[in-house]
């Protein structure tokens, strides 16, 4: 079985030689269509890839995300340290998870943002230096002008035109959007920061939430 | 609509930021501490000797299991054999593998020995008017004492050399470069049937891929493409997957990759059993594509 239909006129291996070979196993070269496009590999083939052990796709994933976790987890819970911490935590999480990420539920992105929101919010709850860090953010993370771009990064036009639908969501909404996401406050939280009931906060939030799914629609 | 996981991250966009420099490479230390680079996270230690034991024997019985449904004279492509032929092309590698195994005596055409598809090809046409149900006791006779042999055969039995085709290997190497071939003839019978095949387990499908990907050399050689000092990365996705730095000459050690082929592993193996061609196989190329498509017509190696 091992061998294609060929005739090899040498004895074993250890002779094998390219003088051996009939000329009538030469295949016709095919050419090849399926190189990598420009834009790279798509994020379902390198997390297949991060499936199997390429840590080379590992690497190629970090660099298209690390500035999303990071700036996201150094957000939340503004902290440096922190944010170092919890971007190492989430690709390694993907690396030993990789089929948790299932590219027909959502983008690598909405995975990677939720994995990097739910670690940072725990962090956030667990830093006893909460009030402190408050502090350093002026007390009132639903300033717009904290969503600033982080250090020697160029805002993407992503980035430019999801400030620009925060910016234009009412108040009342962006407020509720701000402190339970960027705030990693709960909705009892938010409902007390913003002095309404809990039921008015959920509902602004869902709003707020519907809107900015109808002002970034098109966005990928 | 887009749902609330995708509008939040498209939120974080709003605040991404530059990490250090430096975290990158940790991250990566960091993740391959957990599991080292190159393991599949469903591969379970693939390239153990028990397995390729193991895997052979469940192949077999899963051809069994779909022989038993299936008429005699129905046509089995790609050679357009019916199914009696394709019996005995099994009866005659298995008499000739019980041979090299030192079971029996076989006598077979020397001059034949390194092709495996024409060593058998007496006996495929010669079968054209045979009864079905008798070429199959045969061979279900003849593979039964091969397979009772493997049984029993311990560690160090299945690291013993063995010569098969004129290939110098070893006995469990061997067994996986049978598990390919009956596996190949179970495909191609189940699309005859009409039949889905029976799913082949990560650790099987791996053990395959690891024996494709090491014979690239050997198929590059025999295709008269010389690999030189070069080295490819294979990466191949899915069930039983893996990476491999595989050098191009056979005995040469690996180096820096000179080009990076990614595929789906079971396509691979399709492909290392010529059942499809390389310009058919869904491959993202990193490289030289040249360079490539050697590699790729190098892993069309096995017949089956």
């Amino acid at each position: 079985m091992p061998l294609r239909r060929a005739k090899l006129s040498a004895p074993s291996p250890s002779s094998l030689s390219t003088d051996g070979v009939d000329s009538s196993t030469t295949i016709a070269i095919v050419p090849l269509v399926n190189t990598v496009s420009p834009s790279g590999p798509t994020d379902g083939s390198l997390v297949a890839r991060i499936a199997v052990g390429d840590d080379r796709a590992l690497q190629m994933i970090y660099e298209r995300y690390s500035p999303l976790v990071y700036g996201l987890a150094r957000r939340v819970t503004a902290s440096t340290a922190h944010a170092e911490e919890i971007t190492q935590e989430v690709f390694v999480y993907l690396w030993q998870n990789p089929d948790r990420f299932d590219a027909e539920r959502g983008t690598l992105r909405a995975f990677l943002g939720a994995v990097t929101h739910r670690r940072s919010v725990d962090e956030v709850r667990r830093d006893t230096r909460r009030t402190a860090r408050e502090d350093r953010v002026g007390g009132d993370v639903t300033n717009l002008d904290l969503l600033e771009v982080g250090d020697g990064l160029e805002r993407s036009q992503t980035a430019e035109r999801v400030r620009a639908a925060v910016s234009s969501l009412p108040q009342q909404q962006r407020e509720a959007v701000m402190l339970a996401y960027f705030g990693g406050c709960t909705f009892r939280q938010v409902a007390e920061r913003l002095g309404i009931p809990e039921g008015t906060a959920k509902s602004r939030l869902r709003l707020g939430l519907t809107k900015l799914g109808a002002l970034l629609e098109g966005l990928t | 609509m887009k749902p609330d996981e995708e509008i939040l991250g498209l939120l974080a966009e709003a605040t991404a930021a530059a990490p250090p420099a430096a975290l990158g490479p940790a991250v990566v230390v960091a993740a391959t501490a957990t599991r080292p680079s190159g393991r599949a996270i469903d591969a379970l230690g693939g390239g153990k000797r028990a397995a390729a034991k193991v895997a052979f024997l469940q192949t077999i019985d899963e051809f069994k299991a779909l022989l038993a449904d299936a008429p005699g004279s129905a046509i089995v492509e790609p050679y357009g054999w019916s199914v009696t032929q394709l019996v005995a092309h099994l009866l005659e590698i298995d008499l000739y593998f019980g041979r090299q195994l030192g079971l029996w005596a076989h006598d077979i055409d020397d001059s034949l020995e390194d092709d495996h598809l024409a060593m058998t090809e007496a006996a495929v046409r010669g079968s054209v008017r045979a009864d079905f149900d008798s070429m199959v006791a045969k061979w279900l006779e003849v593979s039964a004492a091969v397979c009772a042999h493997v049984e029993s055969l311990g560690p160090d039995q299945l690291a013993e050399p063995i010569k098969f085709h004129m290939l110098d290997t070893r006995v469990s190497t061997m067994l996986v470069v049978r598990v390919f071939e009956v596996w190949t003839h179970l495909e191609d019978l189940s699309r005859t049937l009409r039949r889905d095949p029976p799913p082949l387990d990560a650790e099987r499908l791996h053990l395959m891929t690891t024996t494709a990907v090491r014979a690239i050399p050997f198929g590059m050689l025999l295709g008269n493409v010389d690999g030189g000092d070069r080295t490819a990365r294979l990466v191949l996705t899915g069930l039983g997957g893996g990476v491999w730095h595989q050098p191009l000459y056979v005995g040469s050690n690996a180096g820096e990759p000179a080009v990076t082929i990614v595929a789906d592993a079971l396509e691979f193996c399709r492909l290392a059993a010529q059942r499809i061609l390389p310009a058919d196989l869904d491959a993202e190329i990193e490289g030289p594509t040249d360079l490539a498509i050697d590699v790729l017509r190098g892993a069309s190696v096995f017949a089956a």
